[in-house]
């Protein structure tokens, strides 16, 4: 499977700057990237020199709005043609997004091609944030928080203009509206290539060592909120799936992200991973075995206007209803 | 139950109080003035759930997941579930 990262952030928050950096290091010197800027004259890829083995192409318009069929579109495209070597070998994909767009349609058309077995797979969500204009954008650009909200990894950019220090504000904004994501800071694009290298989304579930905390509340109760889930008896699958459909019943389109590594009753061998980007749930991933032996099953939703508490009774409810009901019917 | 239906509530930002009768139903007073009823549906029929509304209409969901759907259109009918349909999580045969 070919990662596909998605380098999104608002405008002039440096995607730009840390892609052009990223394609020189090794680790994303053979990448097939994708710009989309939104105008109809492209400029960003001219900015970007790519190494001799990367490529780059551009969608113009906005990318979330208007190419999603597009974008899936030349994914496949990129993909059928690497296999028949009228391209590069690359061993990665990268989509920058235009700092105007919403990133999850773009999510979804990835996790659409995944499904179509199209040989790709997210392998996450690279946000940039300007260290200086950063918490103002936050506060009156809702599309801005969206962006931060369904990050894997945050970047802070041009920390030089700040001290080389990220500002209590704008970390304490970071951390409210997606407390999971890492913080990392880059000057001019410089960063380690390995911190955006196997982010992917499964990953993230798994805890590291020592980080497994609570995650520490909303301090200022933004209409964006992060919500964990944590349970560590099997779910049975039609527990689940009423459990999502519930989810997309009443929380639709505000249900920016959801991701999941799941304890299947029915199959506690093989854990179920989950995705879901607004309306849309994908079909799940099974993994060949479970990658630690932390066998507990563990949702992470990302929205607006949830409610742990109703996340957590909901799925309680549902669990119980399906566990009578099979012990009613039991013979 | 009586927590998720006052947790969605909540969420669904419907003020109402919540009050269990001695049947064991839960009467959902909403501000205008109108009473809906939740319960067990009667046994015989195959649903597990009965909303009726102020009107006296009965409504059975067969499901929490169903419940939650006939709750929210009864106390809000514009309202209407997120068209996805979920598929199923069929687990692999090996």
């Amino acid at each position: 499977m070919i990662p596909v990262t998605l380098l999104t952030g608002f405008l002039g928050s440096g995607k730009t700057t840390l892609l052009a950096r990223l394609l020189k290091s090794p680790e994303f010197g053979r990448s097939a990237v994708i710009i989309n800027e939104f105008g109809e004259v492209g400029i960003d890829h001219d900015l970007v020199a790519a190494a001799e083995e990367s490529f780059v192409t551009l969608e113009t318009g906005c990318i979330c709005c208007m190419v999603r069929g597009d974008l899936e579109a030349t994914l496949a495209d990129l993909v059928a043609r690497r296999m028949t070597g009228a391209l590069p070998l690359f061993e990665r994909i990268v989509i920058e997004t235009s700092g105007l767009a919403d990133p999850a349609p773009v999510i979804n058309a990835v996790m659409s091609e995944t499904g179509r077995g199209a040989g790709i797979v997210l392998d996450g969500v690279v946000t940039t944030v300007d260290a200086v204009t950063g918490a103002h954008t936050l506060d009156r650009e809702a599309q801005a928080i969206r962006q931060v909200a369904v990050a894997d990894r945050l970047i802070v950019t041009k920390t030089d203009l700040t001290g080389n220090r990220l500002e209590p504000r704008l970390a304490a904004r970071l951390r409210d509206i997606n407390p999971r994501a890492p913080v990392t800071t880059a000057i001019r694009g410089e960063l380690g290539s390995g911190v955006l290298i196997g982010i992917g989304s499964v990953d993230a579930l798994i805890p590291r060592a020592g980080s497994d905390e609570p995650t520490p509340a909303p301090r200022h109760n933004p209409s964006i909120s992060s919500i964990s889930i944590r349970r560590a008896d099997p779910v049975p699958a039609v527990a689940l799936t009423l459990f999502l459909e519930a989810l997309a019943d009443h929380a639709g389109a505000d249900l920016l992200r959801l991701k999941g590594l799941i304890h299947v009753a029915e199959h506690p061998d093989r854990p179920a991973v989950i995705h879901g980007v607004q309306h849309v749930f994908h079909e799940p991933q099974w993994l060949a075995a479970w990658p630690t032996d932390d066998r507990s099953t563990r949702l992470v939703l990302i929205g607006k206007g949830l409610s742990q508490l109703w996340v957590q009774r909901l799925l309680d409810a549902i669990e119980a209803e399906v566990r009578e009901i099979a012990t009613t019917a039991a013979p | 139950m009586l927590g998720l239906i006052r947790a969605s509530l909540a969420v669904w930002e419907i003020d109402a109080a919540v009050a269990t009768e001695e049947d064991g139903r839960w009467r959902l007073s909403l501000v205008n003035g109108d009473r809906v009823v939740v319960g067990r549906a009667p046994a015989g029929i195959p649903f597990r759930w009965m909303v009726t509304s102020a009107a006296g209409r009965e409504r059975p969901a067969s499901s929490v997941t169903g419940l939650l759907r006939v709750l929210r259109s009864t106390i809000d009918p514009k309202w209407k579930p997120g068209r996805v349909r979920i598929v199923p999580l069929t687990p692999p045969a090996s």
